[in-house]
């Protein structure tokens, strides 16, 4: 059968289906149209977020419903709205087309391609704004979902489903940390069941985004990714949706059954973007003129970070929101909201990033409530006394500036702890498996660093894990695995080490 | 003076159903360019509220004129010609349009179609 004889009997099978109903418009006139806000009279039967369309394919979402006027907010520039247009309602919630066609492609919150390579296909319409999943539906996190980071699959585990916030200064490595984790993705696809990963970019430049798409396919982690772009110039509607979309998106993949990752890059600049649009809407405004409805904002996000049970599927969404502070604080108006949401915060600290600790992780005011759950046992046995030791040496760091004189046991601590710091230092873009990451703390709590200079301590990681990969392959294969240290796998870490040692040169 | 005030004010203008101008005058002077304004804009809108506006490819019969009005009571019906919409009626009632005409689901076809087809 001929291609066209094809279409057209699609076409007769789909006016089969087609049913004819009497439509029913709601109409506006437009009364002002002020920085994206337009004002319209009319529209009577309007709903909160419904899709509203103007002459002149423009379409803008319905905000505020006044006595007699509504106020939209326009998904587009606007600027052929003029006084007098007619403004009709849709019927519909604002939702963005999801499909498989997504994976390996820059959209922007509407699910308009930005990268140029034509039309998306779209399977099902996500509404953007949805009632998250009920604890009926849940079941606790108890996967984990491995970042390939040392310093946080060792201290601060997260797990699938959870909403661990990563917060910090400008320029100390948020992003970074979020994109690794999309990059260790990579080795699950693989093996185990793989993690969908949607990066959100909320008002950054569009060469930082453009940068990360790059870095994504140099890492061929880009197949596995959707960005979701509302960049800086882009207008307040967008980026205050970009989020939104995002977890629709993310949604769409989790009612498969599949494993998803939103990271939502940054939610202080959402904030921004919804205070803006707050106060051009004439909402009052309150603290730091936000308006009052910003925690809700938040909260109804990342309530929608769910891992859901077997009878619903099993799919999960874990959610990393990514906060910018000023001057490390932590206590400001947002950075505490987002902080109280979420099941715990990574903190970068700007002192740590520059005595080139990176990561720049403060494992004292780091914490991940949920994710201990989610560890394997493996890193678990190994990591435990870890977070203690390294804290106490912090605290131990500060009194031995003042130069007075240590006794012997303060002393290997301070000197065990530069080791661990050490060990825990991570190249940018260079996720590290968890049997690789096992050895090196092993190899540091178990006193085997001590007699390394500290300047040695990243090559002789670096070394060891290649000694391994060739000489105790059976040993990463039985760390990989998860299960408890026992006796044996101890055995096989100790000989390991003393056979790399002998052969490990200064 | 209050949104609500300007809207009994609109009430107090009519005469059995009919804008009375002698009591719109007396209103007038009371108010300033402001109010005077949201007197006019919310004067429309009654208007509007009051009239029906068919829209038909062809001249309707008496049949259906009545049928129309039985089924609007107590509303103006202002009758219009658009031979675009092939067959059927646009029916406008304020802020509310019933398509019922033959260019409405033809338009309805071409939108399915391409929103399916590339």
């Amino acid at each position: 059968m001929t291609k066209s004889n094809d279409i057209i009997e699609r076409l007769e099978k789909q006016l089969a289906h087609f049913s004819f109903d009497p439509k029913t418009e709601n109409i506006g006139t437009v009364e002002k149209n002020n920085d994206g806000v337009v004002i319209a009279s009319g529209l009577s039967r309007a709903m909160i977020g419904e899709l509203v369309m103007f002459t002149k394919d423009e379409s803008g979402v319905v905000l505020n419903l006044d006595e007699d006027s509504v106020s939209i907010i326009l998904l587009g520039s606007g600027d052929d709205i003029k006084e007098g247009d007619t403004v009709k309602t849709t019927g519909k919630l604002l939702s963005i087309g999801a499909s498989e066609d997504l994976l390996g492609r820059v959209i922007n919150p509407q699910g308009v391609p930005l990268d140029g390579k034509g039309k998306i296909k779209k399977t099902k319409d996500m509404p953007l704004e949805r009632i998250a999943a009920g604890v009926v539906e849940r079941e606790p996190v108890n996967i984990p979902l491995k970042t390939g980071v040392k310093a946080i699959d060792s201290m601060i585990p997260i797990g699938r489903g959870q909403r661990e916030l990563i917060i910090g200064d400008r320029g100390l490595g948020k992003t970074a940390i979020a994109i690794d984790t999309i990059i260790n993705q990579k080795s699950y696809h693989k093996s185990l069941k793989p993690v969908i990963c949607i990066y959100v970019a909320i008002g950054q430049k569009q060469s930082t985004v453009a940068q990360i798409v790059a870095k994504l396919k140099e890492t061929d982690a880009f197949s596995y990714t959707i960005v979701v772009a509302a960049n800086a110039p882009d207008a307040a509607t967008l980026q205050y949706l970009a989020p939104y979309a995002g977890v629709a998106i993310a949604e769409y993949f989790m009612e498969k059954g599949e494993d998803v990752l939103v990271i939502y890059d940054d939610l202080t600049k959402h904030a921004w973007a919804y205070r803006q649009l707050s106060l051009v809407l004439r909402r009052p405004a309150g603290r730091e003129a936000y308006p009052g409805d910003i925690f809700y904002l938040h909260s109804r996000l990342l309530e929608r970070a769910v891992k859901l049970n077997k009878k619903n599927g099993g799919g999960s969404i874990t959610a990393l929101p990514i906060i910018e502070t000023q001057a490390g604080d932590i206590s400001a108006y947002i950075p505490t909201n987002v902080i109280s949401i979420t099941d715990g915060q990574i903190f970068l600290q700007g002192d740590l990033f520059n005595i080139g600790i990176r990561p720049a992780i403060n494992v004292g005011n780091s914490v991940s409530r949920v994710g201990g759950a989610a560890q394997t046992d493996s890193m678990k046995s190994v990591s435990g006394k870890m977070r203690l030791e390294l804290a106490q040496y912090r605290s131990l760091e500060a009194f031995a500036q003042f130069g007075s004189e240590l006794d012997a046991a303060t002393l290997s601590q301070l000197e065990k702890g530069k080791r661990m710091s050490e060990i825990l230092k991570q190249p940018q873009y260079q996720p590290m498996p968890e049997s690789l990451q096992i050895l090196s703390i092993w190899a540091v709590t178990n006193n085997y660093l001590d007699d390394i200079e500290v300047q040695h301590v990243q090559r002789f990681e670096k070394e060891l894990h290649e000694y391994a990969k060739t000489h105790a392959k059976k040993l990463l294969e039985v760390l990989d695995g998860g299960e408890k240290l026992n006796d044996q796998t101890s055995k096989l870490l100790k000989k390991t080490l003393e056979d790399f040692k002998k052969v490990f040169t200064i | 003076m209050s949104h609500k005030l300007i809207k009994e004010l609109v009430l107090a203008s009519y005469t059995n159903g009919n804008l009375d101008p002698e009591k719109v005058e007396k209103i007038v002077r009371l108010l300033n360019r402001a109010l005077l304004k949201q007197y006019i804009k919310a004067l429309k809108n009654r208007e509007l509220e009051t009239i029906v506006c068919v829209e038909s490819p062809y001249e309707l019969d008496k049949r259906y004129k009545k049928n129309l009005e039985d089924m609007f009571p107590k509303k103006k019906i202002a009758y219009n010609l658009d031979p675009t919409l092939i067959s059927g009626l646009r029916i406008t009632q304020n802020d509310l349009i019933y398509e019922l005409s033959l260019k409405i689901t033809l338009d309805q076809i071409l939108k399915k179609i391409r929103e399916n087809y590339d």
